[in-house]
């Protein structure tokens, strides 16, 4: 290695054939075994932390037309910016080797597919070291003397291809007219890429009057096309120029029309029945041109923003389109479930975003009509990929650009890409595949840093999904990491998986821990990014791998299961403040001693004994003030209740619940204002809340004896009022509880029914 | 027909069965100067019962006859309703039901209450009582509202603070507090009850199985006797032989706890975690949970002593986080699998 470069710096192309060649037969030789290629490399050359080599700053364009592939981890140098260098300097990167292939740059681990390609078509090689004396020593070539022949060719035509904006005063009033209006395509030809959806609308609006006569069935033959596709690619143009080309007369409405259900079928009403008379204005037609400039072509753009403020405008447009004379083209970006209706009468044409080539040779040639120049033909790639095909984008970009600077390199598309880089906010699901995806961890795809900025993505939601999907992760282990000798391999990656999960399992409680002092009584939200650590980073750093169960990754059960606990807390503490008046315990000890106790108590008899057993549960549940409701929730909060709730008979339940609300209940307590009415109508009820009336009275009884000055008196005296006057106000006040409550019994005993089914 | 531990329950301090010592001790107290109470003890020890038998011995008959009524508070968010029990010389809250809300509890109520004066004339004491539940889970801003009020007003104010441990009590209020703690009664103590609930319910109950009913309850007398009465509700024929029943939620603990021993693996972590959600959403405290299954895999008997050490470390460990950080389930997964982890290394 040492020698080689050695060699590489005296006589840069010679002898680097020899060594490449040499070099390569060496791979092919290691390759069974090339995982440990790094490991007999590294005594000879750099340790495993090199010396950050210097980045040299070759001649321009001194790559030029010549082809690289890269294979490998380099040791420098990331992927990413090793071809960002070689491109920079006007190479072409691709990613296959080939005969075409200039050099091949090979890395530690190269891949083996590669290697036999470098071996079969004799492809030089070059290391990290003998690829930055290329760029070091190579002369400067002047611009655009050889690019590769085919790619020459299909811009050359593609050049004749497109048709003069109309006046070309680009140079004089730059700013005149946006460039995407300026450039629009004027014919089919024009349009970038799409080529067959192009063609189905065009056959579309071709067959639309005959198979208006025949009439549409819904199937095959729609009344109406939807157009689905990424923004700037040329959709509406598309409509636009297939609806002249037909001879029709377009009307558009797009979002910034009202498009109401109302607004709708006014505006369209006119449209549909009207005829157009601009054909009549124009002599000199043949017959059938007269007959089609009579009619009209409605594109409906952006109808996914048909939303909110367009109330109904979607059912509307569905009805139009069922009964329309003329055609209407649709268009949207995402077919959402908002246009599924629109979607069952419409034919959808996808839109797909154009493939690099396609777009290249017309960004060239717009370019060059600006004077825009581009000082490596690669640029155009470059924006093009970065502004995601985009070409509404790219042109504004671009014309932005042109304002202050009359060329553009390399560097400068990238910088220009990444400021005007959209901040994408990625959902939960994404970056909870990304954190257990195992390319995040890969050693050369970025630092701690990088992780932890996807956490504050969405810095609530994410520890929880992190939590509730680790499990289903299998970790990659290195089983290596656990010295033992006594197990065997099997087992030991057991045990280092179980490790790996439990590790990480500690570090979500760590983060926890850092989540209560965030959100405490005194919010501490410095210690975000500590959080984010511990509850995303570190955990999916010891568990990332294959996702097993190969379903999507959930989203997080805790969050339910906090509204059920939540519910059944309530339920319990209604229990507890019934049962009060005769049991000491706190709800947990409810839940944890009585409720099993009262759950069998309150169910056997039912099972056993069936109506029989009626009398029985009821006089127990009077005995501890438990309403039917609180029956309902106790057999819900044991365990196994559902179970036991199916052992009682069908007609024994309704029998229950009827006999309940048919008889008079003790209750402990009623809500703030009617407390002690109702409890003296409890009162006046005979059998089952003697004992409670009798209380009240003596506590009304004792009360009287308190001196007239104390607050509390007015109370008392209320109470004893209601005493005195039993007879009739307590009378009424029961018959209207009774009546409230067979009322509630009817739908409790639905519920039951319900229950059953 | 109430259940048996009502029926059987104890209303003066004289007939209490356990801890008489304690039981003599409070009588005393009643006669002197009566100060404030911190009541502690494991559940179901009798701290209720004791705290009802005081008042009994304060108060004569009246403070038996109790009434519940709700109260509501307005805050700058929300409207509280709280529940309070209350017979004409003593008022009892929980103020934990309000949740971090509780300090305006102390502030309105207890104020309010502090306030007046004893309203019977010819009540044997001058003073009120409050009774104040579950005084573990109230917050430290709460305590902190409780500490001055329980000076300011003790000529008209004793306040008996009740819970399961001291460790959450804010030392202020500790101090100004006589502790009492109440702690379990024997096995024996236990097994004597029982038998004598067996005898007046006319059920045959022998010593050895009443044992086992005492040992399988943890010696928690309440636990005892209502599992008694659910064992005689369902078998006429209690012999010697006869399985105790375990509570629903233990049967739940005692599978996750089979579960883990058996297979230790990611999967088994998925379906205990479940379990655990079930359990909490049930009502079972995430401490307990932890509590029984770090116990339960203690005392397994497959399991290499070499583990135990292991688990019962990290349980402890895990069990102050449940204290102080949020989501519990994050905490016990954390625990369940770093006890798998331990077993499986010391299989091999």
């Amino acid at each position: 290695m040492d020698t080689k470069l050695d060699q590489s710096e005296n006589v840069p192309e010679e002898p680097k054939m020899e060594s490449s060649k040499s070099k390569s037969s060496k791979r092919a030789k290691e390759e069974d075994s090339y995982s440990e290629a790094p490991k007999k490399k590294l005594p000879k050359t750099t340790p495993s932390a090199p010396e950050p080599k210097e980045i040299p700053q070759g001649a321009i364009n001194c790559l030029l037309g010549k082809t690289f592939v890269f294979t490998g981890d380099l040791e420098n140098l990331t992927r990413e910016d090793a071809q960002d260098l070689v491109k920079s300097h006007g190479g072409r990167v691709t990613t296959a080797p080939s005969s075409r292939t200039s050099y091949v740059v090979v890395g530690d681990n190269p891949g083996p597919n590669k290697l036999e390609k470098i071996k079969q078509h004799n492809i030089p090689t070059l290391n990290e070291d003998e690829l930055l004396d290329l760029i070091r020593n190579a002369p400067a070539q002047i611009e655009t003397p050889q690019p590769t022949p085919a790619k020459g060719k299909s811009r050359a035509s593609d050049d004749m291809e497109i048709s003069e904006p109309t006046p070309s005063s680009s140079s004089t009033t730059p700013l005149s007219q946006l460039w995407s209006d300026k450039y629009k395509p004027r014919s089919l030809k024009e349009l970038c890429g799409n080529k067959s959806a192009v063609d189905n609308l065009q056959k579309w609006l071709k067959a639309w009057e005959s198979n208006l006569k025949t009439g549409f069935d819904f199937n095959s033959k729609f009344p109406a096309v939807l157009l689905a596709g990424p923004p700037g690619i040329g959709k509406t143009t598309a409509a636009h120029l297939i609806g002249k080309l037909e001879g029709y007369d377009v009307k558009e409405f797009n979002a910034s029309d009202t498009r109401s259900k109302k607004a709708l079928e006014m505006a369209v009403k006119t449209v549909t029945h009207n005829t157009s008379i601009k054909g009549f204005f124009q002599p000199e037609r043949s017959e059938t041109e007269v007959r089609k400039m009579g009619r009209t072509l409605i594109i409906m753009d952006e109808v996914d923003g048909m939303s909110a403020g367009d109330r109904g405008g979607v059912a509307e447009l569905v009805q139009l389109i069922k009964k329309t004379q003329i055609p209407i083209i649709c268009i949207c970006n995402e077919k959402g479930k908002k246009l599924q209706s629109l979607t069952n009468v419409c034919q959808e044409i996808r839109f797909q975003k154009p493939r690099v080539e396609q777009v290249r040779s017309r960004i060239m040639t717009i370019a060059s009509r600006e004077d825009l120049k581009f000082s490596q033909p690669n640029i155009a790639d470059e924006i093009i990929t970065g502004a995601n095909a985009d070409i509404r984008q790219i042109l504004n970009r671009l014309s932005s650009w042109k304002l202050s600077n009359d060329s553009i390199n390399y560097n400068e598309g990238k910088a220009l890409n990444k400021a005007s880089e959209k901040n994408v906010i990625l959902d939960p699901f994404d970056i909870t595949s990304r954190l257990f995806g195992t390319s995040i961890w890969n050693n050369r795809a970025g630092n701690v840093n990088d992780k932890l900025e996807l956490y504050y993505h969405e810095s609530d939601i994410l520890p929880l999904m992190i939590h509730e999907n680790y499990l289903k992760i299998k970790p990659h282990i290195n089983s290596n990491t656990i010295e033992r000798d006594d197990v065997n391999p099997d087992d030991l990656e057991q045990i280092a998986i179980l490790e790996a999960i439990s590790k990480a399992a500690a570090s979500i409680s760590d983060g926890a821990m850092c989540d209560s002092m965030i959100h405490g009584s005194q919010p501490q939200w410095s210690l975000m990014p500590v959080h984010g650590i511990f509850s995303c980073v570190i955990p999916t750093y010891y568990v990332h791998g294959i996702n097993t169960s190969g379903a999507r990754y959930a989203f997080p059960s805790s969050l339910g299961q906090i509204s059920r606990t939540n519910k059944y807390k309530r339920i319990l503490r209604e229990i507890q403040i019934h049962m009060r008046l005769k049991v000491s315990g706190d709800k947990n000890e409810i839940r944890q001693s009585y409720l099993p106790a009262l759950f069998t108590a309150l169910s056997q008899p039912l099972i056993e004994k069936g109506s029989d057993g009626i009398s029985e549960v009821i006089k127990l549940m009077d005995q501890y003030y438990l309403n039917k409701d609180d029956w309902d929730a106790i057999m819900e909060l044991s365990f196994g209740g559902d179970k036991t709730l199916k052992e009682i008979d069908k007609s024994v339940k309704a029998a229950f619940t009827k006999k309940y609300n048919s008889s008079s209940h003790p209750v402990p307590f009623l809500k703030a204002s009617s407390v002690k009415s109702s409890k003296t109508a409890a009162a006046s009820v005979d059998v089952p809340d003697f004992e409670d009336a009798m209380e009240v009275e003596e506590v009304a009884k004792e009360e009287e004896v308190v001196s007239d000055d104390d607050e509390d008196l007015s109370k008392d005296k209320f109470i004893k009022q209601k005493s005195n006057e039993k007879s009739n106000a307590a009378t009424s006040t029961r018959r209207t509880s009774t009546g409230t409550k067979t009322r509630g019994g009817r739908g409790g005993g639905r519920k039951a029914v319900r229950k059953i089914k | 027909m109430s259940l048996w531990i009502d029926k059987y329950r104890p209303t003066t301090l004289e007939n209490l069965t356990f801890n008489q010592g304690l039981s003599r001790k409070l009588k005393n107290l009643t006669d002197s100067d009566f100060p404030h109470l911190l009541i502690f003890g494991p559940s179901g020890a009798g701290k209720k019962t004791r705290i009802l038998c005081i008042l009994k011995e304060l108060f004569g008959d009246g403070a038996e006859k109790i009434k519940i009524d709700q109260r509501s508070f307005e805050t700058q968010r929300k409207k509280l309703d709280i529940n309070i029990i209350s017979s004409k010389y003593h008022i009892e809250l929980t103020p934990s039901d309000v949740g971090t809300y509780d300090k305006i509890v102390f502030q309105e109520l207890l104020t309010e209450i502090a306030q007046t004066q004893q309203i019977d004339a010819d009540a044997k004491q001058r003073f009120k009582v409050v009774v104040i539940n579950e005084a573990d889970e109230i917050t430290r801003d709460a305590q902190a509202a409780l500490r001055r009020t329980m000076e300011k007003y003790m000529s008209n104010l004793r306040i008996i603070l009740c819970c399961n441990s001291t460790s959450r009590i804010i030392e202020p209020i500790r101090s100004r507090c006589m502790l009492i703690r109440v702690p379990l009664p024997s096995i024996d103590e236990i097994s004597t009850t029982l038998q004598h609930i067996a005898s007046n319910e006319e059920i045959h109950l022998s010593k050895s199985l009443a044992d086992k009913i005492s040992l399988q309850s943890q010696r928690n007398p309440r636990k005892a006797i209502l599992t008694f009465e659910v064992m005689a509700s369902q078998k006429k024929k209690l012999n010697d032989n006869v399985e105790i029943p375990k509570v629903d939620w233990e049967q739940v603990i005692d599978d996750i706890v089979g579960k883990i021993v058996k297979t230790q693996a990611a999967e088994t972590l998925s379906t205990v975690r479940q379990k655990i959600y079930e359990l909490q959403s049930h009502c079972i405290p995430p401490s307990l949970i932890l509590k029984k299954i770090a116990l339960g895999l203690f005392t397994n008997e497959d399991i290499h002593s070499k583990a135990k050490f292991d688990i019962i470390n990290s349980a402890t460990h895990y069990d102050h986080r449940l204290r102080t950080g949020r989501h519990s389930i994050f905490h016990i997964e954390a625990f369940v699998s770093s006890a798998m982890s331990a077993i499986l290394s010391t299989k091999y």
